[in-house]
């Protein structure tokens, strides 16, 4: 090992570290340690002047290597990694130590022990610091194309938006036809526009732009490549298969609407019908409101129908549908309009019209819509008695007393479920949470990136949405993708698998482990071994326990370093 | 003979400074202020005075301190507290004064130790109720209510017991030492032109006042505060290390929240949903649940909100951790003893028709209002407001965030109350459409 120069610095975090740890005693524990040049503690090593003063250190003592025990990387590695580019040290020389998560808020009952695992940590610090090499990122070129994928509201949308910013688009629509669930309704909250008309209005434009290829009765059969340089195959008609080489990828494949079992709130009965067969019947009425023949003048809304369920095999959607609401006290409206005469009845859980949607609510309880809450746990019971719809309901706000309503046409309210497609799943590698929709990286900063870089998730993919925030989602999915191509070139972290080919005897193993097929064959001198393809390889570390010649390491987290590090932490404390 | 302290209630004029000094020289950490210990009261409105420890003869503390932490000095006669004390607070129950405290903040009990020998509350006092002396001071007559001018050595006096609490000399010594040469004292305002071909409007939302809510209390009763100050009382960088109620610093144990203040409410003008407050009421019910396990939770609804991505499951999860939700919009609220509150509403969902129910801290989730101040950014006028005082979406179906002016955008909470998702999708939105904005000027040139 050569001599090495390294700079430790200590935070307090203004408190958060410093009133459990002994800051200072875990300075001088470590100063000695072999390679630490300077080691110092700072009351917020973030701040710009800290910065400072650890810049002019990094230069004045000619460092190599630098330890910031402060907070949890995820807060300021990138931070201090930039800090020390701005002095001219490598950043991967960089370690950052956890003693605020990992320590001080950890063991504000015993400062003392506090401070000895503080030590400890740091000195693994600097032992895996003894052991950095400088990296450099993988510059990766980008292609200006974006694939879109899906062609609703939110797809069209988002493909309009890319065009603008002068990028290619592919756009691929599994149905013969654009326009998704929006191009069969009428008119729909909030501003009262006409979803066919939404749908024609973008198709027309898109049919104009140069930039925007269009595929229908097309899908997505395979995945290559990664961020920036990502090669797709789709397969157009029954026979065709076209390769399309794009930087991004936006996924728009919307959602479904809920079917409820045989007999779920009564449905299979004539009579009960799911809340978008209720818009089309209310779109044709001219006048009084038909179903099969028979005027409708009394009808039954049921709320919440495949939403907030209790999460058993039968009712697995836990989750709130959200634009359910506000959708049926709009239809309410909309049926009020064509005849005032009619008796509709809300049986609801909570009214969740938010926001602005509360207007909704508010006029709908003027225009002869009465509201009912049941009980979670005492939903309404829908039968048919001698021919006749019958509902039964307890109402709340009359403390319980039973309902009985005889309502022509019950409306199931019913909620978005995500779209099957498991095979898109599978071929984009994207993660599907415990409600079956797409799920991002960050619900609130990072609403619309997933773990595989390049590929965003838009509209009611994501969650269910209103048509408007599944507009405003496409176009922020636009931002992500067009932020990411614009510049040209992705740097990926130099955090990668690399193979000793004089120990690999190519087993396959590691190929046979590896999530993102980055491992191929090849031939060195004749000898066939494992080679990784850099720009698919995330660094997972999957190949690396199952090499039976330990000929893997990861770039950054070498066994080596590893092994330091543990021997550090098991160190006697002093 | 000895000097002692006398105090003279009728010169007492209720400024609080003995307090402040007595917490000045007690202070330990600067950012944990000691609780005094000499209180100053005001009785039937006019009349002043300080309380303060008498190292009373009758050693009533002294004698039921389990431990013996209590001793009395031989030589001065100040009763102490020593090392010994384990914080049973059996001292303050049994002074028949009240003027032994415990304080939540340092921990410890605290009693008045005549500073030894050298009490600050008499030195800071600018009336001089408090004297240390070793006579009490001469009675002024009734009437004679001004006192005669300083001499040297007592305007000396005076001038140097300032506390100098916020001043600055300007000596710059800030300037010199600052290492990152942050302090500048010659900085003004200054007016900057920008040029720019796209403007986006992320001015946000105003936070409704819970002083326009009467029946609330909120401003008149001490344990009614907003959810923001509550935020501030979770928050990592909170200002204590629990959840304390403000009137006696004492945590609460039955916490009520007033969801839709100011929301979803006629009389307050404001006829839309927040959209934020149910699911923060959430999030600070099940912090509070951390900090305070054994305290009872109440939140009042009208309906609960939970509409955005995994919010019911969290709203589950808070029921399941035993936080009551009752459906019922809260009517008013009044306080009772020890600075308690009933809260009275109607009980919906049980059927039982007005209740009350009392809790010693109630938190206003107070909701949300546009900022108006965005409409005055441009000439008189030009960006269009929507019927609610927001700027208006022009087309929020299919484009977003675009106003009544070409090439001005508005993101998040400007436009329409929103949560930190949506606000970040809509801004997402607006970012997209300036550069295609941008793009399409570039073209046209």
């Amino acid at each position: 090992m050569k001599d090495r120069r390294i700079g430790v610095f200590v935070c307090y975090c203004g408190g958060n570290i410093s009133d459990y740890v002994d800051v200072n005693k875990v300075r001088d524990a470590i100063e000695n340690e072999p390679g630490v040049a300077v080691a110092k503690t700072h009351m917020f090593t973030c701040s710009d002047a800290a910065q400072q003063e650890i810049i002019e250190d990094i230069q004045n003592e000619k460092l190599d290597g630098l330890v910031v025990a402060s907070c949890s990387p995820k807060l300021h590695l990138f931070t201090f990694r930039a800090m020390a580019e701005r002095a001219g040290l490598n950043p991967y020389q960089y370690v950052q130590v956890n003693l605020r998560e990992q320590c001080s808020w950890a063991h504000r009952d015993n400062v003392e022990l506090a401070t000895d695992k503080a030590i400890r940590l740091v000195r693994a610090g600097i032992a895996k610091t003894r052991l950095t090499e400088p990296l450099s990122t993988l510059r990766i070129e980008t292609k200006p194309k974006v694939l879109v994928i899906g062609a609703g509201v939110a797809g069209l949308r988002a493909a309009l938006a890319i065009s603008d910013l002068g990028l290619f688009v592919f756009l691929v629509e599994k149905e013969p036809e654009v326009g998704g669930w929006t191009r069969k309704w009428n008119k729909m909250f909030f501003h009262d526009q006409r979803g066919d008309d939404i749908i024609d209005m973008l198709k027309d434009q898109i049919k104009q732009r140069e930039n925007i290829t269009l595929f229908t009765n097309a899908e997505v059969v395979e995945k290559g490549g990664s961020v920036g340089d990502f090669s797709i195959k789709v397969r157009v008609g029954k026979d065709d298969t076209i390769s399309l080489e794009v930087g991004a990828i936006i996924v728009a494949t919307g959602f479904d609407v809920y079917k409820p079992a045989e007999g779920e709130f009564g449905y299979g009965l004539d009579g009960v019908i799911r809340l978008p067969e209720f818009k089309d019947l209310v779109t044709q009425s001219n006048g009084t409101i038909n179903y099969n023949g028979r005027t409708v003048k009394n009808i039954v809304y049921i709320y919440c129908v495949g939403s907030r369920q209790f999460g058993d095999i039968d009712n697995p959607n836990l989750y709130c549908s959200r634009y359910c609401c506000s959708a049926a006290a709009y239809e309410a409206l909309c049926a009020y309009e064509k005849n005032p005469e009619l008796h509709q009845f809300h049986l609801f859980r909570d009214m969740r019209t938010y926001g602005k949607h509360e207007v909704l609510y508010e006029e709908a309880r003027t225009r002869q819509s009465i509201f009912i809450r049941y009980e979670d746990e005492d939903p309404p019971v829908v039968e048919r008695v001698k021919g006749k719809l019958r509902v039964r309901v307890h109402d709340q706000l009359t403390g319980g007393e039973e309902l009985e309503i005889e309502p022509d046409l019950v409306v199931l309210v019913t909620s978005m479920v995500p779209r099957e497609n498991d095979k898109l799943v599978d071929i984009l590698k994207l993660p599907v949470g415990l409600d079956g929709f797409f799920n991002e990286i960050h619900p609130k900063l990072r609403p619309v990136e997933t773990v595989v870089d390049g590929v965003f998730i838009v509209g009611a993919a994501q969650s269910p949405k209103t048509m408007a925030e599944s507009v405003a989602s496409a176009l922020s999915g636009v931002s992500k993708s067009a932020a990411l191509l614009m510049k040209g070139y992705v740097d990926l972290e130099p955090f990668i698998a690399r193979i000793d080919t004089e120990l690999c005897e190519w087993c396959e193993e590691c190929t046979k482990a590896c999530p993102y097929d980055a491992v191929e064959k090849v031939s060195v001198d004749g000898k066939e071994v494992a080679h990784i393809i850099e720009s698919l390889c995330k660094g997972s570390g999957a190949c690396i326990p199952v090499c039976p010649k330990d000929a893997i390491d990861i770039e950054g987290y070498t066994d080596v370093q590893v092994k330091a590090m543990i021997d550090a932490l098991i160190q006697e404390a002093v | 003979m000895a000097k002692q302290l006398f105090v003279t209630p009728y010169r007492c004029i209720d400024c609080k400074n003995c307090e402040i000094a007595c917490s000045f020289i007690h202070t330990q950490d600067p950012q944990k202020p000691a609780l005094p210990r000499i209180r100053a009261y005001t009785f039937k409105g006019d009349v002043h005075s300080v309380a303060l420890c008498q190292q009373c003869e009758e050693q009533t503390c002294l004698e039921v301190c389990p431990t013996g932490a209590l001793v009395r000095d031989p030589e001065t006669g100040v009763i102490k507290r020593t090392d010994a004390c384990i914080l049973c607070r059996t001292c303050a129950l049994a002074c028949p004064y009240g003027n032994i405290h415990f304080d939540p903040l340092n921990k410890e009990i605290v009693k008045c130790d005549l500073c030894d020998g050298d009490p600050f509350c008499a030195k800071y006092c600018p009336s001089r109720a408090l004297i240390w002396a070793e006579e009490p001071a001469p009675d002024l007559e009734p009437e004679m209510e001004v006192e005669g001018l300083l001499g040297e050595e007592e305007a000396r006096y005076s001038a140097n017991r300032c506390l100098d609490c916020g001043g600055c000399s300007e000596c710059h010594e800030c300037v010199n030492v600052c290492p990152a040469d942050a302090v500048k004292l010659d900085m003004r305002d200054e007016e900057q032109i920008l040029e720019v071909s796209s403007v986006i409007v992320s001015t946000g939302f105003n936070l409704f006042d819970a002083h326009l809510k009467p029946t609330y209390g909120y401003g008149r009763y001490p344990n009614v505060i907003t959810a923001m100050q509550m935020d501030r009382l979770l928050s990592p960088t909170r200002p204590f290390n629990h959840v304390i109620r403000p009137s006696d610093g004492k945590r609460p144990d039955n916490i009520a929240f007033v969801l839709c203040t100011g929301s979803r409410d006629q009389t307050v003008n404001n006829r839309l949903c927040s959209r934020v407050c149910c699911m923060y009421s959430i999030k600070q019910s099940q912090l509070i649940m951390g900090a305070l396990p054994l305290a009872d939770i109440t939140i009042y609804y009208i309906d609960i909100r939970a509409f955005g991505k995994g919010y019911d499951e969290f709203g589950e999860q808070a029921k399941a951790m035993g936080v009551y939700f009752v459906k019922g919009k809260v009517a008013e609220i009044k306080e009772t003893e020890n600075n308690n509150l009933t809260v009275f509403y109607e009980d919906i969902a049980g059927g039982d028709g007005l209740k009350d129910a009392e809790h010693d801290l109630v938190v206003l989730s107070v909701g949300l209002l546009p900022n108006i101040d965005a409409l005055n950014l441009f000439d008189e006028g030009l960006l269009e407001a929507d019927i609610y005082s927001y700027v208006k979406e022009i087309d929020e179906d299919i484009n977003p965030g675009k106003t009544s002016i070409d090439g001005v955008f508005v993101a998040g909470a400007a436009s329409a109350a929103r949560d930190i998702p949506d606000s970040i999708l809509h801004a997402g939105a607006a970012a997209a459409q300036a550069a295609a904005y941008i793009e399409r000027m570039r073209a046209d040139k």
